[in-house]
């Protein structure tokens, strides 16, 4: 640990009890501790804005945040790599990546909200450093005005929802738009999300400029068998029923049924009880427009659903990166600098953009997106 | 103010390295320049782009927006960052002789 409490007092308060601290990793690690004792007395971070570096070879995935007390560390340059999808990294993996972080930069990862991992450097050891983790199978990329890292949750891979399989759907995206994620070339950045059933545990529809969701398009399956095995272990029937946002779901006295035109196939009934199944009809729904970002005239936002079911059968996503490919190229030909894609979306408006990329327009997912879009 | 030498006159940059007087911008200068950002040798393609962007800034006054250099000249973002590594605003805008772009470039 450097120093010691009475050299940093506010950061040894932080450490200080049995649940994990941040700062406990911070002072394991070469991260300048002084800087962040500086922003917890004064009220104020010691970090100033930071932003696009120009590294030769590096056209993203670098950048850097400035420091106002140069004295203690001059700036803050980093790589951004790009991460596998869904969250999965192997130990070995991690090895890799905290090897790397020792020998090039302070022993230190971050793993960012956006789904990426940083490692903070300077910007002599950047080419080496990239060329290490490229030999590895890793790669950056993902700051500035191009296409973010393709993040996803974890799918079939380890979850009983997965409606379709997400990790495999944006490693499908991240390999053909490799080079948008490398080259910054668009008006702003874009995020995007893959989730494997409405779910959205990664709350694409809220955070990503776009997201795919696996969606199903026929109704819940009912076990009613395996229903009264959970009705006598327990299970409270009034309350799934309830708890249907539609009203949807019917006791007869011996079954339980769904009125199909009220349904809104969401999850709900599937996730409280083990009998009712997502239908076999299977496909994502494609909304763009997320952001939590509070700049632009929209400020916050949650995606336009802009194709509520584009169906995907044998793992084949070619239809969807088609139109995600198309959909980038109209926002990039047509958004104002700096526009993220869900302002653009409400200022030419959502039937313009179906217009222009050839889709049917489907009006009840602009009226009532929520309800039912099929 | 930093310089730089071009057959024995020294041309003012700025503390980037973009040259002060646009005006006094000529193929030597370009060469000049194209040195400083690793670029050893300027090819027809390096001068396609260079080309553009000079035509560009003359009509408009500023650097175009990087989608336009893409479409006009005809290569991708990639084979720009290829032809000039410090990409299309350090590296290319530079050569070109054009002041600092500050817009997306």
């Amino acid at each position: 640990m450097p120093g010691d409490s009475k050299e940093f007092p506010l950061c040894h308060e932080l450490m200080k009890g049995r649940s994990p601290s941040h700062v406990r990793e911070l002072s394991n690690s070469r991260y300048p501790l002084a800087m962040y004792e500086h922003g917890l007395a004064t009220g104020e971070t010691a970090y100033g804005h930071g932003g696009y570096i120009s590294i030769p070879e590096l056209p993203s995935g670098v950048a850097v945040r400035n420091s106002c007390r140069p004295e203690i560390i001059e700036e803050s340059a980093y790589l951004r790599i790009l991460p596998p999808a869904g969250g999965w990294l192997s130990a070995v993996t991690l090895e890799k990546l905290a090897s790397c972080a020792e020998t090039y930069g302070k022993g230190l990862i971050h793993l960012t909200s956006g789904g990426t991992i940083e490692i903070y450097t300077t910007r002599e050891q950047m080419v080496p450093m990239v060329r290490e983790l490229n030999a590895a199978g890793l790669d950056i990329g993902s700051t500035g005005n191009d296409l973010r890292c393709l993040t996803a949750c974890c799918g079939p891979a380890r979850c009983d929802m997965a409606l379709i399989d997400a990790p495999a759907l944006a490693t499908y995206l991240g390999q053909r738009f490799i080079d948008e994620q490398q080259y910054p070339g668009y008006p702003q950045k874009v995020k995007s999300g893959v989730a494997g059933c409405p779910n959205d545990c990664i709350r694409a529809m809220m955070q990503k400029d776009h997201s795919f969701i696996g969606v199903y398009r026929d109704l819940p399956q009912i076990n009613n068998e395996v229903l009264a095995a959970w009705q006598e272990a327990g299970g409270d029937l009034a309350g799934l029923i309830a708890a249907c946002p539609a009203g949807a779901l019917t006791w007869t006295g011996t079954t339980l049924a769904i009125v199909p035109n009220k349904c809104w196939h969401c999850m709900a009934c599937i996730n409280l009880c083990p009998a009712i199944r997502p239908g076999r009809e299977r496909g994502v729904a494609w909304v763009a427009g997320g952001k939590y970002g509070h700049r632009g005239p929209q400020g916050p936002m949650v995606g336009y659903v802009l194709v509520p079911f584009i169906p995907v059968k044998d793992d084949d996503y070619t239809a969807i990166g088609d139109l995600f490919g198309a959909f980038l190229e109209l926002w990039a030909d047509n958004a104002r600098k700096k526009e993220r894609v869900g302002d653009f979306i409400a200022r030419v408006g959502p039937l313009w953009v179906l217009k222009e990329l050839g889709l049917k327009v489907e009006p009840q997912i602009l009226l009532s997106p929520k309800r039912n879009g099929f | 103010m930093p310089a730089i030498n071009v057959g024995g006159i020294e041309i003012e940059v700025d503390e980037d390295g973009f040259i002060a007087d646009p005006s006094k911008w000529n193929e030597a200068v370009a060469k000049a320049l194209a040195e400083t950002e690793g670029v050893t040798e300027l090819t027809e393609d390096h001068w396609k782009v260079v080309n553009y962007l000079r035509q560009y800034y003359q009509q408009f006054g500023i650097a175009p927006m990087i989608r336009k250099l893409c479409k006009e000249t005809g290569y991708s973002l990639k084979q720009i960052y290829d032809l000039f590594p410090s990409g299309p605003a350090k590296g290319a805008c530079k050569i070109a002789g054009l002041p600092k772009p500050t817009g997306c470039v």
